[in-house]
């Protein structure tokens, strides 16, 4: 199957359900497949100079244009390639030359920033749409039918993911990884016809690509903000009763500012589900306050997993903040249990599953799980299990808990301090607001640790020491607390700690 | 870590497979991906697994064809007429045979006579 399939089918059940946009204004289901199926006739006469492209690849914000590229590149049986905008310059030209031969849209001034580029066939969002106007109405196309393990093994979508040392590399989604994701989570045409899921990832990150493939296959209603803004989200959600979204932690902070701020309660949303990094208790606590109607789901993912692979339920969120019990409490700062029908696994250094409770490495195994990247193969070295360089254990009951990136670790005098470890005893200080925690070259331990505390209140070095050595142990103190006015985040909200790493590193050697 | 399995209610005791006396039997290669059509009403499938043997896939009590190809057009068997619901999945686990209906029906999905089960699988909240 590929993700085409889906939005056919959506198209069959539910030609007249507005698809993407606004109530008034947005596409019918119907309509999104004729213009997909225009995109697939475009891409495939589309050539740069005399070869055919090979791929279609996007530097733009979202739009209502992104699902027809996604659908569209799948029907021309080309990759679609959504790239990140926010790139300097020359990076941005060096990832977008990768692609070549390839259709590109862009932002206009996306194109001015890329200039000649060579293997490109470039054009701008709107240069775009007048080409699919011109064109004659889709047809069905005649024969696409049997059974084809070709099109199950082609690629729908490349990612490139922000490598933190050398040139980024491209994880590859295959059609069956995608279809095997979505056919797992989401069922077909569950969506009443009130349901709108608002989308402010941006288009290059997972979430917004299976944001799309969930929402058409369910039959729910797409709403694109171009970006993140916490007004503007907040006035869309009202203004176009969004029932669903998908947000990171830092976007559902600044949320709830704005709610807190202006007194908005949102009576239409339903469910918002959070991904993409650790959620502090203490914004999860403020959310289930204010939000008191919303189901929060908390999702855990990856890119070459094809996004979710674990959550915590709305009832686990329920049980765990009216308990008393500890043990449930503490589910609050878990990612809940894996989905069924994967296999998910902690294992040691070695690759031995290790017991319940204890540490190490998170491996999955699923038909959604791809863990391959072009040019580098991958995936199918040890039976199918992915090893997420995640790290983390599970509780009695399978819920997992997230330590970090096991790059992230720090080896301070040949012991395993886990970064995540203390922040979570330091974001329980009150006077501490954000916090992280690095490593940096120690002559004397190998590696120190250094935390970077965001305040809240007035709070000293001395006293954030002695909150950490009583309650983990003497090696976890944070030899240097720096306070700072922000911590260094991605526009996902992703801890930039390698930004950190070099500060810390620039500090330690004076 | 406890393994998740997902299991499957397939009606208590397996059944011979006989084939019916008023149907042509045709075993063929089910592939995973190939899409196949009914002869009598109007119901399509996308094999989302195809079993490693060949098998008699029906619908109504007729085999059914690649999606695509041209048929005669057959009367359903009243014994083969639950019908299938659009976006469920039915599956035969012995066979390993999971289909994804894309277009509802009035027969009944089967190979030979031992019907497909609907597959159980419970709605989990949206995260994306």
């Amino acid at each position: 199957m590929n993700v085409g399939f889906l939005l056919e089918m959506a198209a069959e059940g539910m030609p007249d359900r507005i698809a993407v946009g606004s109530l008034e204004g947005g596409i019918t289901y119907a309509q999104l497949l004729d213009q997909a199926r225009r995109t697939a006739s475009y891409v495939r006469t589309a050539s740069v100079g005399e070869t055919p492209v090979g791929r279609l690849a996007m530097v733009d914000l979202n739009s209502d244009t992104l699902p027809v590229l996604l659908f569209g590149a799948s029907f021309a049986g080309v990759p679609f390639v959504p790239m990140n905008y926010r790139l300097a310059d020359d990076k941005l030209r060096e990832l977008v030359a990768r692609n070549a031969p390839a259709l590109l849209v862009v932002d206009p001034p996306v194109a001015e920033r890329i200039g000649d580029a060579h293997g490109l066939r470039v054009l701008t969002r709107s240069e775009f749409g007048d080409q699919l106007a011109e064109l004659p109405a889709a047809q069905e196309p005649a024969d696409d039918a049997a059974g084809d393990e070709d099109v199950e093994e082609s690629i729908a979508v490349l990612l490139f993911t922000s490598g933190t040392t050398g040139a980024p590399k491209a994880a590859v989604l295959r059609n069956r990884h995608l279809a095997s994701y979505i056919l797992s989570t989401a069922e077909f045409g569950a969506a009443g016809e009130h349901e709108a899921t608002l989308v402010s990832v941006p288009p290059y990150h997972i979430a917004g690509v299976s944001a799309i493939l969930s929402a058409v296959y369910s039959g729910r209603r797409l709403v694109y903000l171009p970006a993140f803004k916490a007004g503007e989200w907040v006035r869309t959600a009202r203004d176009e009763r969004i029932t669903h979204a998908m947000v990171v932690p830092t976007m559902l902070g600044r949320i709830l500012d704005v709610l807190e701020a202006d007194g908005t309660t949102l009576p239409a949303l339903t469910n918002l589900s959070c991904g993409g990094g650790p959620m502090p208790v203490a914004v999860i606590e403020r959310a289930l306050r204010l939000l008191p109607h919303v189901d929060f789901v908390n999702a855990y993912g990856l890119t070459e997993t094809s996004s979710t692979i674990s959550l915590l339920t709305p009832e686990d969120h329920r049980a765990a903040i009216s308990s008393d019990d500890p043990a449930v409490r503490a589910r609050l700062r878990s990612v809940g249990r894996p989905l069924p029908g994967l296999e998910l696994e902690i294992r040691d250094a070695a690759g031995e599953p290790v017991a319940v409770g204890e540490p190490g490495e998170v491996w999955v195994r699923g038909g959604q799980v791809a863990g391959e990247y072009l040019g580098a193969g991958g995936g199918d070295q040890s039976d199918g299990w992915f090893p997420t360089r995640d790290s983390g254990y599970l509780d009695a009951e399978g819920y997992l808990f997230l330590s970090g990136r096991l790059d992230d670790v720090i080896v301070r005098g040949g012991e395993n301090i886990s970064p995540g470890e203390i922040e979570e005893v330091l974001i329980a200080h009150p006077a501490v607001r954000e916090v992280a925690v690095v490593g940096a070259t120690d002559v004397r331990w190998g590696e120190r640790v250094v935390a970077y505390v965001v305040p809240s209140s007035e709070v000293t070095e001395e006293q954030l020491q002695e909150h950490v050595r009583v309650r983990l142990r003497s090696t976890c103190t944070p030899e240097q607390v720096h306070f700072v006015d922000t911590l260094p985040y991605n526009e996902t909200g992703k801890l930039l700690r390698r930004v950190l790493r070099e500060k810390a590193q620039e500090t330690a050697n004076v | 870590m406890a393994r998740r399995a997902v299991k499957y209610d397939n009606g208590g005791e397996t059944q011979r497979i006989t084939p019916l006396k008023d149907t042509q039997v045709r075993t063929r290669q089910v592939r995973t991906g190939s899409r196949w059509k009914s002869t009598v009403d109007t119901t399509e499938v996308m094999v989302i697994r195809g079993p490693s043997k060949d098998i008699d896939l029906r619908c109504g009590g007729h085999a059914m064809v690649a999606s695509g190809t041209s048929f005669e057009a057959a009367e359903i068997d009243p014994a083969y007429a639950d019908g299938t619901q659009v976006g469920k999945r039915y599956v035969d686990e012995e066979l390993g045979l999971e289909l994804l209906v894309s277009k509802a029906g009035s027969g009944t999905l089967s190979v030979a006579d031992r019907s497909l089960h609907l597959k159980d699988a419970k709605p989990l909240p949206t995260s994306d």
